[in-house]
């Protein structure tokens, strides 16, 4: 049965910035990551600051600032294969027309979205692959916090 | 439609959500988008897969499956198999570079 983990990540917002990259560092992965939820927050103080966000796949991890080894959500769980980074100072490289959810929110507004059983965004077992979640563009350049949860 | 996921957007001054709208996902990139009324953006139907796809972008029918092996086996990302008269699964698509088609055949 597959384990259940969560991991999380913050930015600043602005042009291309990367608030969470989840990827698989394994040479020969044997296992797909289904991402089933997402949600984004800001905790600056509240302010009418618009950003667009997407969540897209990636097949390079670039340079991260932070690495955060995803959480088993079941504490007696075993580690999974899957890793995660935010506070990138060369972005990860994404993959060309690959967005999986695209959604601008106000930053006084926290976003959630939910996967439905067996629609959840299925990532590659591929080295190094995964789905980051990036700013877009932002009219402001307050810090955004994300968490994700995925099966693995 | 079928229902594929929820998005919820809140607000500090709001005692309930601003809004709640159902996604649905393209059966070609496995990417969500958001459907229901005040949503007029033109997306998709592939009549071969029978779901919605997202846009002009997933036109091509490559099932998110057969992409995700592609990725992972290193081949071309829209390849897709072609089925002969005779049933057998022949190594080439349109989307595969006629050159190679042709060193195939």
């Amino acid at each position: 049965m597959a384990e259940r983990f969560t991991t999380w990540g913050e930015a600043a917002v602005g042009t291309s910035k990367t608030v969470l990259n989840i990827f698989n560092p394994v040479a020969t992965p044997l296992t797909r990551a289904r991402v089933y939820d997402i949600s984004i927050g800001c905790s600056a103080s509240p302010a009418d600051q618009a950003t667009k966000f997407r969540f897209a796949r990636t097949s390079a991890v670039g340079t991260e600032g932070t690495g955060l080894v995803p959480e088993n959500v079941d504490p007696a769980g075993p580690a999974g294969e899957y890793d995660s980074g935010y506070g990138h100072s060369a972005e990860p490289t994404f993959v060309a027309s690959s967005e999986l959810l695209v959604v601008s929110i106000n930053q006084r507004a926290t976003f959630r979205w939910v996967a439905a059983p067996e629609s959840e965004f299925i990532l590659t077992a591929t080295q190094n692959n995964g789905a980051a979640l990036q700013s877009v563009s932002s009219t402001g350049t307050a810090i955004h916090q994300s968490t994700v949860l995925f099966s693995a | 439609m079928k229902d594929c996921g929820h998005i919820t957007i809140s607000d500090p001054g709001s005692d309930k959500p601003l809004e709640v709208v159902k996604t649905v996902q393209c059966v070609h990139c496995g990417g969500h988008f958001p459907f229901g009324p005040g949503y007029t953006k033109h997306r998709g139907w592939c009549y071969r897969c029978n779901g919605a796809i997202c846009g002009a972008k997933c036109l091509d029918c490559v099932p998110i499956e057969q992409w995700l092996e592609n990725v992972e086996k290193g081949r071309p990302e829209w390849f897709t198999p072609v089925s002969s008269y005779c049933g057998l699964a022949l190594p080439w698509s349109k989307h595969v570079e006629h050159s190679s088609r042709d060193s195939t055949e």
